[in-house]
């Protein structure tokens, strides 16, 4: 009841839905997956309920075992206090929040984390267990210092979030244990809490089994591991109990500069924020020798709190040179950590609240030392207009992603082009007039459209062929609707077709499209291919674009990301040659590898001549793209162009030998990540003063979007001596942009849905003052109001 | 290029080395040492040649003082020495000789052969090793400025092709004014600039640059009398 007595009820919460969203969340970027967020998150929740009065030693086991119920995964914690406090269940008048030494009814309840004492912030960790298992299914048993035991369990079921109404406890709880696990496990005998996941999913038994589980402990938790001497164990089905350390990449982490390694470390700095004092414990910088392996996930200068790596600081200019082993690690006071966790993003890997005080406080901090560090080892950055404003787009880049992530907008620059699922082909087409004129009478026969599935599953879809008019009106059908069944890959014809351009159907002067279309069995359009003739009447010069290039297959080393590593392959490279005239096309098929910056060709990876018939298609496959330090060597990292471009052989009416008739470019990254966020790339451009201070454009051929800034614009120019401002005025300017881009890319659905409007909104129908109004303009201020906010 | 070759140091001394080879890289890096020591000997030896037939100064200019700009005879001799040392050394092929510039640049020359980076599409050395290919006599025929604007044509670039044709055009010419030539180069550009010339014959190229010199000596006001080659 509410205070007017009004009968009310609390929303139903669709659980499924929203651990879904979990997984998503440790999914994307900056998270490192289900198995790196599994680890991090029972491990921060274990050491947070840490019981420094115990005798018995902090530890964190995880082990595979068998059981009735399949393989489960148990994380069993000593040392710690166990889940104290009452069972809360069935308590009407429960607290706003469950104070910190409540630990069990905190366990049971969410969003409630496991208090102040360890790194939880949200208590959305808790999802995870659920989230790592196949059935979505845990159980959960402690053992307090008082010697009380319990035994519960939380089973996420489509929309339901079970739990015993009460927890078993004593006896009762050992009982139930045995009977859920059959003997799997055994009670506990000394205070700790063990979370056991049932049917671990298999991202997680495969890290377990491959070791990179143990490795990403290490990664993260390896300042307790040091300090601590924290005991952190992993076993899987069979096989020794390995031992999680620190890295031994780290090379013992020394202090000063020795062996090859240049080393920057300074101790119980003091950082003035306002009118408060904190304290950075230390800040170590370590670059080892040249050759020295660390894996991407090692590299660049991380926040710790509470003894986990939180997350990567951005720190501009750091010199391509050394890039690929520079790494290290900040250290705050408590005091320093509480302030500053409040700009962590919700997974504890990264930061989405980059303009609070203190997180650009510490952040100037760290990059002032850095700049000296690399100034005293010869490695000091350049200062020309182009390298700072790069360095400010990074930073800006950096703050517009964590907050669209924030609002709920899909990642648009990671840059995987969407690709095709069907393509279709024109075979066999022959014209009698050497163009596409046919004359009243005459017959067409023989082609054939080819209909190929680029999924990696077995399709069925249904081809039609039908001639039409300019309006759309359907003359005739050619082929009827017929069923294909395609498996992942495979390509297959139609049969045979024929049209004979009858007097009386067809009209003298006319322009006739012959179209072939794909549906899904749902009806929905999948592919379409069409070529044109004209009955009785000289056909009009085609357009500029002879030709077409589509890029229909690929598959790079890591999903969602065009990162590539020397000694990785982009593999099953396929791209689809169109000719788009009613002329044989002979073409010389090249597909190379550029340097984007210097505009140089790398590698050749296909040389081919080739011929299409009139409007005929062909494929061009690269099984693999090999990238080598002997080919990609000198670039180190940067962006690669992967070019594939078609060039004319032979003078006809529409083109002379050697023109460009096609090309697609696309382009991966070397031994670096893109900027994962909505532009691809920040660059000064000089325009005039009086025209805009920034232009956003579609990168040709990609999903990127690149931002130009003018660079001669007064308010640039007012902006740029400072280094704050420019940062904030080339946030402010791609913020603006972010709108245009949202609704250019038809996401203006996400648009809605952040300003809280109405779903149903045709946005193609709003005229533009309410576009600027209702959409952009609120957008943009929403964007600068948790920027600045 | 047989082995691996040095392109720069870092602060601490550790090489930069680059290899069109896989190699375990212990003995790349001895390989590629003893090549940076022959390196450094040969560059400032031809340094020297420089000096001896008055092409060069004896000192080096001071970090920062304006560097003449250099003629024809100047870098015409520099690209015949880096086309000797290239040779020597195996570097064949634009990319591994790309290397050897960076390495030269930034390991053994010193200001006075150097010249400001423009990027590695726009390589002096390269220029240099271009322009060291062709007859002194003819070269000297248009001034380093122009040769300079010819090399920079996206158009000829990777062409070298456009060198043997230009050198037939030099040699039935004494001398081809400033304007010309750049009237020539933009009309090239222009002619040339959705064309991959790759696939065109030798003489089905020359075709295209025979037309575009032509056109430029109607608008000279030129009567054409011999053909723009043999």
């Amino acid at each position: 009841m509410t205070d007017d007595a009004t009968p009310v009820t609390s929303p139903d919460v669709n659980w499924g839905a929203f651990l879904d969203q979990a997984v998503r969340e440790y999914n994307t970027d900056p998270a490192l997956g289900l198995a790196h967020g599994l680890q991090k998150e029972a491990i921060q929740n274990s050491h947070g309920a840490k019981d420094r009065q115990s005798k018995v030693q902090w530890s964190c086991r995880f082990r595979l075992l068998d059981s009735q119920k399949g393989t489960l995964l148990s994380i069993t914690d000593e040392g710690t206090y166990g889940l104290t406090g009452t069972s809360t269940k069935g308590v009407k008048d429960r607290p706003v929040s469950f104070p910190a030494s409540e630990r069990f009814a905190r366990f049971e309840s969410m969003f409630d984390s496991g208090g102040d004492e360890g790194p939880g912030l949200f208590g959305r960790g808790k999802l995870i267990f659920n989230a790592c298992s196949d059935e979505r299914l845990i159980f959960y048993d402690s053992l307090t210092r008082d010697g009380l035991y319990r035994f519960g369990k939380r089973h996420i079921k489509g929309r339901v979030c079970e739990q015993y109404l009460n927890a078993f406890e004593g006896e009762a709880a050992r009982t139930r244990l045995r009977e859920e696990l059959g003997g799997a496990l055994q009670p506990l005998t000394t205070p700790g809490t063990r979370i056991t996941i049932v049917r671990p999913v298999k991202e997680v038994l495969d890290a377990i089994r491959s070791g990179e589980f143990l490795t990403s402990i290490g990664d993260t938790w390896w300042e307790i591991i040091q300090k601590e001497d924290a005991e952190i164990t992993v076993s899987g089905l069979s096989g020794p109990v390995t031992h999680a350390c620190v890295p031994e990449n780290f090379g013992g982490l020394p202090k000063v500069s020795r062996n090859k390694w240049r080393v920057y470390r300074t101790d119980n700095a003091t950082i003035e924020v306002g009118d408060l004092r904190y304290k950075v414990k230390h800040l170590h910088v370590l670059i080892p020798p040249q050759g020295h392996k660390l894996r991407e996930e090692q590299l660049g200068v991380f926040v710790h709190r509470r003894g986990m790596q939180v997350g990567r600081l951005l720190v501009a200019g750091v010199p391509e040179e050394v890039a690929d082993r520079l790494f290290g690690y900040i250290q705050l006071d408590e005091a320093f950590e509480d302030v500053l966790s409040a700009s962590e993003n919700l997974t504890h890997y990264g930061f989405s609240h980059t303009k609070r005080p203190e997180f650009r406080a510490l952040r100037k901090w760290v990059q002032e030392h850095f700049n000296g560090f690399m100034d005293s080892i010869g490695l000091g950055r350049r200062t020309d207009q182009n390298a700072r404003a790069r360095e400010s787009a990074e930073e800006a880049n950096a703050a517009l992603n964590g907050i669209l992530k924030d609002l709920g907008v899909p990642s648009l620059g990671t840059g995987r082009e969407t690709r095709r699922d069907f393509s279709v082909s024109i075979e066999n087409l022959e014209f009698a007039h050497n163009n596409n004129l046919v004359k009243t009478g005459d017959t067409l026969e023989g082609f054939l459209f080819r209909v190929a599935n680029h999924t990696s599953g077995q399709k069925d879809v249904m081809v039609e062929v039908t001639t039409n008019r300019e309006d759309g009106t359907v003359i005739e059908t050619i082929l009827p609707k017929v069923l294909l069944r395609l498996q992942s890959g495979q390509s297959k014809p139609t049969a045979p077709l024929r049209v004979q351009f009858a007097a009386g159907a067809y009209r003298s002067g006319e322009k006739v499209t012959c179209a072939a279309i794909v549906r899904g069995l749902d009806g929905q359009v999948l592919a379409r291919r069409s070529f044109f003739v004209y009955v009785d009447t000289t056909p009009p010069l085609p357009g500029p674009d002879l030709a077409e290039i589509e890029l229909t297959e690929y598959e790079f080393p890591k999903e969602d990301s065009k990162r590539v590593n020397f000694g990785q392959s982009i593999l099953g490279l396929t791209y689809l040659l169109h000719n788009r005239t009613p002329l044989r096309m002979s073409v010389r098929v090249r597909i190379s590898t550029f340097w984007a910056e210097e505009g140089m060709e790398l590698d050749e990876v296909f040389h081919q001549d080739i011929v299409l018939g009139p409007y005929g298609s062909i494929d061009c496959r690269v099984e693999e793209v090999k990238v080598t330090e002997e080919r990609y060597g000198e670039v180190r990292r940067g962006k690669i162009k992967l070019r594939c471009a078609a060039t004319g052989l032979e003078t006809t009416g529409l083109w002379e030998k050697g023109r460009r008739l096609a090309e697609k470019t696309t382009v991966f990254y070397l031994e670096m990540d893109p900027s994962y966020g909505l532009f691809e790339d920040t660059a000064l451009v000089p325009m005039g003063p009086g025209e805009p201070r920034s232009k956003a454009s579609a990168t040709a051929g990609t999903k990127s979007w690149k931002l130009d800034i003018n660079s001669n614009h007064p308010a640039f120019i007012d902006a740029d001596p400072d280094d704050e401002a420019r940062v904030e005025y080339i946030f402010e300017e791609s913020a603006r942009q972010a709108a245009f881009v949202l609704l250019t890319r038809d996401q203006g659905a996400v648009l809605l849905k952040i300003l809280g409007l109405d779903p149903r909104t045709e946005i193609d129908e709003m005229d533009p003052e309410s576009i600027l109004r209702n959409l952009a303009y609120p957008f943009t201020d929403r964007i600068l109001a948790k920027y600045y906010g | 290029m047989e082995t691996g070759i040095i392109t720069e140091r870092l602060a601490t001394g550790e090489p930069r080395v680059l290899s069109n080879q896989l190699a375990p890289r212990r003995s790349l890096v001895e390989q590629a040492e003893k090549l940076d020591k022959l390196l450094r000997a040969e560059v400032q030896e031809l340094e020297t040649s420089l000096v001896a037939r008055d092409l060069l100064p004896d000192e080096v200019p001071p970090e920062g003082a304006k560097l003449p700009r250099g003629d024809v005879r100047l870098w015409h001799a520099t690209g015949t020495g880096l086309r000797m040392i290239a040779e020597r050394h195996g570097f064949g092929g634009a990319r591994e000789r790309r290397w050897l510039w960076e390495a030269i640049y930034n390991l053994h020359a010193t200001s006075r052969i150097k010249r400001a980076e423009r990027g590695r599409n726009r390589n002096h050395f390269e220029y240099c090793f271009r322009l060291g290919k062709i007859p002194l006599r003819l070269a000297e025929r248009i001034k380093w400025s122009e040769w300079v604007y010819f090399f920079d044509s996206t158009s000829i670039r990777g062409e070298t092709r456009a060198d043997e044709w230009l050198q037939g055009v030099l040699a039935k010419h004494e001398r081809v004014t400033r304007q010309r030539f750049r009237n020539f180069s933009e009309r090239l550009n222009d002619r040339i600039r959705r064309l991959d010339t790759s696939v065109l014959s030798r003489e089905e190229l020359y075709a295209l640059y025979d037309e575009a010199w032509a056109s430029t000596e109607q608008k000279a006001g030129f009567v054409q009398t011999t053909a723009a080659r043999d």
